[in-house]
């Protein structure tokens, strides 16, 4: 499996992070000591995460979350899928600004992903604002032939937005 | 497997080379230049000596030459008429200290020669001359082949018989004038006693003169090998030459020039090549020293070099013997003081090695025993609940996995659990024994609830790791009187309801199990957990997994994943088949994908099948 690893960029107020490789038991996950007020994270490069990787994972977010703003973006399936299943992935205070949405043509035998981005294609649910999500079971790809199916359970993949 | 001694020790082949090696080549060297020495000297020898000979055959024929040519103004004076000498004959006769007589005869006749007429100087001339009548006669039978006959007398007198025949071609008449003349030089040369026996011969090889101690053989062997002399040899030369007894000597020759008289010299070849046998011998004691000198060396170096090696021998029959705890002395710079560190560095990690494999094994005995006894914590892979049919499969990632499930009645419902402690292994396995033990105790509990029963849980779980582990869980309960399932969901994935159909199941007829969701069991002490209920119809199935269904992987590192999970299930479920062969029919479309690649992580299914109310007795 690939090493975790971190890059990080500090802009202003805002750091950056890109997290890359397998989110496990040996992930160092970064910790902060500038005086910033939100953190950015790029999610693209995780490839996986398993149930020491969360744990990691939970007792990291929970206290930074209660520290500074944090955005997740570019987050794949595999980050989603336990936003979704495990309390306290996603805490309070952590706002999803883009995630993927996998795709699957079967006459193909191919995948593809369409990245939804906050406001535009989906808001996460906030005091009395409810969330939505702009999503198509079905597409079609101008650069490639066939139908491509959404490749997850809807209403399980985007739990996360409350939208039934 | 007997051992090898040792027959041949490498310290016993290293004194053998090093001492065989020199023998070898310093014998070679000594044969080589004794031999080559010896030829010089030889050579050497022979070279001395025939520039003796050659200067002793000068003196002899300087000698000869003086004795004729003082006697040939007397032969001048003789009156060959009146056949006697002259008064100047007789006066240079008088004068010459050297001659004792001098006697003519006459040869003409062809009877006895007839004394003609002599000189003499004393009055006791007759008896000289009859004292050497022998010799006389030998020359007068002689002289007519030899014009000139030289004839040393080697009777310690030091007289020389010197016979000379002179010829008148018109009286037709021979003479022959023997002078007895006394050369005390020219025997004094061949009785001189040094490294060069020296011999004058004749012309028909007599040995005329020599040294006073005479050996016979030497002489006979001399006359033999130069015999006459005649134009057979050069007027000078060199040979070597052995006795009938074996003795060897060195030779020279060299003609006089006169009288066909011819000087040998002979030296010993032993006494010749004394001072090589001296060198040889000298050599050998110094050849005798320097191997026994090597020997000892080698003595010393080899016990020096193979200490380690025969330390090296017997630390490896030590451990050949189970004996670990061994050093080896390693002090040397060279490649054995690094072979020996090599073996202490090895003997160290075999211990090690074999220590670790002892501690291995025993694990693996425990992991053994440890997987009996977790199997002892999972329920009957299929049960017939009345309401409920429930058929499961679980196999770890290894001896013993982290996931675990269970089923059992509580009053008038089926529960059902599954839960994934994080991790898998003898730690996760550890958490499962905590949950199969809380699960107990909440069977004893008729009315309690899932959310409840999750409570009750998770305090077990969380005083049982204190947050180091954790587990997802999902608990679901079926009352078997209303067909109403309560679930609770402790960040698990959510299960599929599956509902009864009788058209093929899609995607998007799957219900997720996933309305309420609470923290994993033991991420904190005291948690409320949420529940939530939905009513189930006949038929219905409800699939329960664990994360390791989805992370499943082939050998090329893919993963099932999701959409082949839930397209085996929905084909599975709506072949009709039972639960037990739903279970089957995934697990082995699953196992099909993954080949013989190892499972990553703990792989557990099971199903539920609502069979539909069951009757009030």
């Amino acid at each position: 499996m690939a090493v975790f690893q971190v890059q990080k960029k500090v802009d202003g107020d805002l750091v950056h992070f890109e997290f890359s490789g397998s989110l496990d038991e040996d992930a160092k996950l970064p910790v902060i000591t500038e005086k910033i007020r939100e953190v950015h994270i790029d999610l693209r490069q995780l490839k996986t995460i398993n149930s020491c990787g969360i744990r990691e994972w939970v007792k990291w977010i929970q206290p930074l979350s209660q520290t500074y703003e944090v955005h997740f973006h570019c987050c794949p399936k595999i980050v989603i899928d336990q936003v979704n299943m495990v309390s306290g992935f996603l805490p309070k205070n952590v706002y999803v600004e883009s995630f993927y949405v996998p795709y699957y043509c079967e006459e193909n035998d191919a995948d593809r992903s369409i990245l939804l981005e906050r406001e535009r294609d989906f808001r996460q649910p906030m005091g009395s604002n409810p969330g939505f999500v702009n999503f198509q079971e079905t597409m079609t790809f101008d650069d490639v032939g066939g139908e491509y199916e959404i490749d997850v359970i809807s209403a399980k993949y985007f739990k996360f937005l409350k939208v039934s | 497997m007997t051992e090898q001694r040792v027959k041949f020790p490498i310290r016993f082949k290293l004194i053998l080379t090093l001492t065989v090696i020199p023998l070898v080549t310093l014998s070679l060297y000594l044969a080589l230049a004794v031999d080559l020495f010896k030829k010089d000297k030889i050579a050497y020898v022979l070279d001395s000596s025939v520039t003796t000979t050659r200067a002793i055959a000068a003196q002899v024929h300087s000698n000869i030459g003086s004795i004729l040519s003082s006697m040939q103004p007397i032969f001048e004076g003789f009156d060959l008429n009146e056949t006697k000498f002259d008064h100047i004959s007789q006066s240079l006769f008088q004068k010459e200290s050297r001659f004792s007589m001098i006697v003519v005869f006459d040869l003409s006749s062809s009877t006895m020669p007839k004394k003609s007429a002599f000189l003499q100087k004393s009055v006791a001339a007759d008896a000289y001359l009859t004292s050497y009548r022998a010799y006389v006669e030998q020359i007068l039978t002689r002289i007519n082949q030899e014009n000139l006959l030289i004839l040393p007398i080697d009777n310690g007198s030091n007289d020389i018989l010197v016979g000379v025949k002179h010829h008148v071609q018109s009286a037709q008449k021979h003479w022959v004038f023997i002078s007895v003349v006394q050369d005390t030089t020219l025997f004094e040369i061949f009785h001189q006693s040094d490294i060069y026996t020296k011999y004058l011969f004749g012309p028909n090889g007599e040995t005329l003169m020599g040294p006073k101690d005479r050996d016979v053989n030497l002489t006979s062997i001399v006359a033999q090998e130069f015999g006459s002399f005649k134009g057979e040899y050069s007027n000078e030369g060199t040979k070597e030459v052995r006795t009938s007894k074996g003795s060897e000597f060195l030779a020279s020759y060299a003609k006089v020039g006169v009288g066909e008289l011819t000087v040998t010299s002979f030296v010993e070849r032993g006494a010749a090549l004394a001072a090589v046998q001296s060198l040889l011998i000298k050599s050998i004691l110094f050849f005798v020293a320097l191997i026994s000198a090597t020997v000892i060396v080698s003595v010393f170096a080899s016990q020096k070099m193979t200490s380690a090696l025969r330390q090296l021998y017997l630390a490896t029959k030590k451990i050949s013997h189970g004996d670990f705890d061994i050093k080896v002395l390693a002090t040397s710079k060279d490649e054995v003081g690094s072979l020996a560190q090599g073996f202490n560095k090895m003997a160290v990690e075999v211990s090690r090695l074999m220590s670790e494999t002892a501690e291995k094994a025993r694990m693996e005995n425990e992991l053994k025993t440890a997987q009996v006894v977790q199997e002892n914590l999972l329920p009957p892979p299929s049960s017939d609940l009345g309401a409920v049919h429930i058929s499961g499969f679980f196999e770890p990632a290894s001896e013993i996995g982290g996931d675990w499930w269970h089923y059992s009645e509580i009053g008038d419902r089926i529960f059902f659990w599954i839960g994934d402690a994080t991790g898998h292994g003898a730690p996760a396995a550890l958490i499962t024994s905590a949950a199969k033990s809380a699960s107990a105790i909440v069977e004893c509990f008729p009315d309690i609830t899932p959310a409840k029963a999750l409570f009750l849980m998770n305090r077990a779980i969380y005083e049982t790791s204190k947050s180091r582990f954790m587990m997802t869980f999902f608990l679901g309960a079926i009352d078997k009187q209303t067909g109403v399932l309560t679930y609770s969901n402790a960040s698990h994935d959510p299960p599929y309801l599956l509902r009864a159909s009788d058209e093929p199941l899609k995607k998007k007829d799957i219900v997720l199990l996933n309305e309420v969701n609470n923290p994993r069991l033991g991420q904190q002490r005291d948690v409320n957990f949420l529940e939530t209920t939905i009513n189930l119809c006949e038929g219905d199935s409800i699939a329960l997994y664990t994360d390791g269904v989805l992370d499943l992987q082939n050998k090329s590192g893919e993963s099932w994943g999701e959409r082949r999970f839930i397209k085996s299930l929905l084909g599975a479920v709506s072949a009709k088949g039972n639960s037990t062969t739903v279970v089957e029919t995934v697990k082995n479309e699953a196992f099909a994908f993954r080949e013989d690649a190892p499972l990553n992580d703990d792989f557990t299914i099971f199903l539920c099948r609502f069979e539909g109310l069951e009757k009030a007795s």
